[in-house]
């Protein structure tokens, strides 16, 4: 059987502009979420966000490569530049074929389509920028990232929701497990703090709102939860054929074991307990280990009331008495609901939580729900020698991804 | 940005028209190298009359973004019969100058002259 190892990571997030930045801050307990600067939200009844602070494109690229690229898509690329050099991998020309990227992303390139339609329908434009189309895809990008290093070999992007970079990452991880390929970039990406869609969200009243107190608005688990906070960045896997690794001597931080996916097919936004379950279970199957072999999950806990109650349950389920014995906790509570890019920030933090031996804190934590009464990690980071872990990701719309990371040893 | 002067201009514009007509399609070339510089992030020296796309760098994708850009500023509709022809600075230029005909030209003169504020979205 062929293993699969990470041996790159990438971030960009409210939290870091790097992936050890984002994890220091993530062990701090530091929270990403202010008020929003990328326009005036003064209309809006939620005006915070997790937004990259002071993040100015041109650091990163020059302007002709810019006309090109939704800033999803700039997030994606930076978190692919970073993995790609913490992994030390040169793709020679011969290996290209056996080198993809999988890219999630839930809204692609809503802020070029947001631009395009208000020409169109408040300035009353009769054409839009010829660039609408390539910049705003929601492939742009998984395939600027290919053309920036040249992987020609199986590349997708996924798109269900705040699953979208889980399930990316489980299906690079079988392209390379069932030997369609030997190397992936793997992850997501999300720019989704829009007027627009900042309004959209307001609507479904899942919304924190802060009251003032922005880094403070994700309360996951704690039973003063208000609901989410939206967030934006990208964060990039490398991951490996074993053997593929250890020929070119690379630091191997984890290995990525198991991954399961099912659908709810219930309720288009409500979650329910067996859906979760079964694809924690068949994460666990694949990875041939038992629910007790688990030491800490990172959370879906998106801080609204519905979703961490039932996740709580599903954990109960899927645990059994184990589940008092989980740590686990929700690191939205700092870098937000990054949309399709969350579970790839989620799972970069728990290959961190495994390779440094220290679980990041549910940060914000006040008061206990008899509803959630488990271990959520309360705002301290915990230091533990974990071996294996969960990644969790229940979407809107019933599609969970689950990811089981274990220490590489 | 400054506009080229025409006078600047390599190779001339010959196209069989009036002295006066002759100036003012020289203004146009001068914008529409203006815009191809502004476009492609390219400095307006590095653009000639006889400059081809491809010399210039400037591939499909470049190209449709540059025929918007002159729709936009010249306030035209240009055809995409019409544009399948254009593959170089001169053809854009002889091209528009079609395109144009039958207009008020005072129009186009003080718009090539960056007197009139382009139309933007």
């Amino acid at each position: 059987v062929r293993r699969v190892v990470v041996t790159g990571l990438g971030v960009i997030a409210s939290t870091g502009k790097d992936s050890e930045a984002f994890f220091t801050n993530l062990v701090e307990g530091r929270s990403g979420v202010r008020r929003i600067t990328q326009f005036d939200p003064s209309a809006l009844s939620v005006q915070i966000a997790a937004e990259i602070p002071d993040y100015r494109p041109t650091d990163y690229f020059p302007n002709k490569r810019l006309d090109l690229l939704d800033r999803f898509t700039e997030f994606g690329l930076i978190a692919a530049r970073e993995a790609m050099e913490t992994s030390g991998l040169e793709v020679r020309e011969e290996e290209r074929r056996r080198f993809g990227v999988m890219m999630g992303s839930g809204m692609g390139g809503a802020q070029t389509y947001e631009v395009g339609y208000c020409s169109l329908y408040a300035k009353g434009a009769t054409r839009v920028h010829p660039f609408t189309i390539p910049k705003s895809m929601h492939n742009a990008a998984t395939s600027q990232i290919c053309m920036e290093f040249g992987a020609q070999g199986p590349s997708l992007s996924t798109s269900t929701a705040c699953s979208s970079a889980g399930h990316a990452i489980g299906t690079a991880f079988h392209h390379i497990k069932f030997n369609l390929a030997d190397v992936m970039l793997a992850g997501g990406s999300e720019s989704p703090v829009t007027f627009g869609i900042m309004r959209f969200w307001e609507s479904v009243r899942v919304m924190a709102t802060g009251n003032g107190d922005a880094s403070h608005a994700c309360r996951p688990f704690s039973a003063d939860r208000e609901g989410l906070v939206l967030g934006e960045g990208a964060a990039v896997l490398v991951l490996e054929e074993l053997e593929h690794a250890r020929r070119r001597g690379a630091t191997i931080y984890a290995e990525l074991a198991g991954y399961g996916l099912s659908s709810d097919a219930g309720h288009i936004t409500q979650p329910t307990i067996d859906g979760p379950t079964r694809a924690i279970q068949m994460a666990l199957d694949e990875a041939s280990l038992n629910p007790q072999d688990i030491e800490y999950i990172n959370a879906h806990g998106t801080g609204t009331r519905l979703n961490d109650s039932t996740e709580t349950q599903v954990l109960k389920q899927a645990f059994g008495a184990h589940a008092c014995k989980l740590a686990i906790s929700s690191t939205k509570s700092m870098h937000g609901h990054a949309m399709g890019a969350t579970a790839a920030l989620e799972a970069a933090a728990t290959v961190l939580a495994l390779q440094k031996r220290v679980i990041p804190p549910t940060a914000n934590y006040t008061d206990p729900d008899p509803e959630c009464d488990l271990d959520y990690v309360p705002n301290q980071a915990r230091e533990l020698p974990i071996r294996a872990a969960l990644s969790n990701s229940f979407a809107f719309g019933g599609l969970n991804a689950v990811l089981l990371l274990r220490r590489f040893e | 940005v400054e506009i080229q002067s025409a006078s600047k201009l390599e190779g001339g514009v010959s196209l069989g028209i009036s002295n006066r007509e002759e100036k003012i399609t020289m203004d146009v070339a001068a914008k529409v190298i203006e815009i191809i510089a502004r476009e492609q992030h390219l400095e307006l020296d590095a653009i000639k009359l006889d400059s081809s796309f491809e010399q210039l760098g400037i591939d499909s994708l470049d190209g449709v973004n540059i025929l918007f850009a002159l729709e936009e500023e010249f306030k035209i509709d240009i055809p995409d019969s019409v544009a399948q022809n254009m593959k170089g600075v001169r053809q854009v230029v002889d091209s528009l100058t079609r395109v144009l005909e039958g207009r008020d030209i005072s129009d186009l003169v003080a718009m090539a002259k960056g007197d009139t504020q382009p139309v933007t979205n």
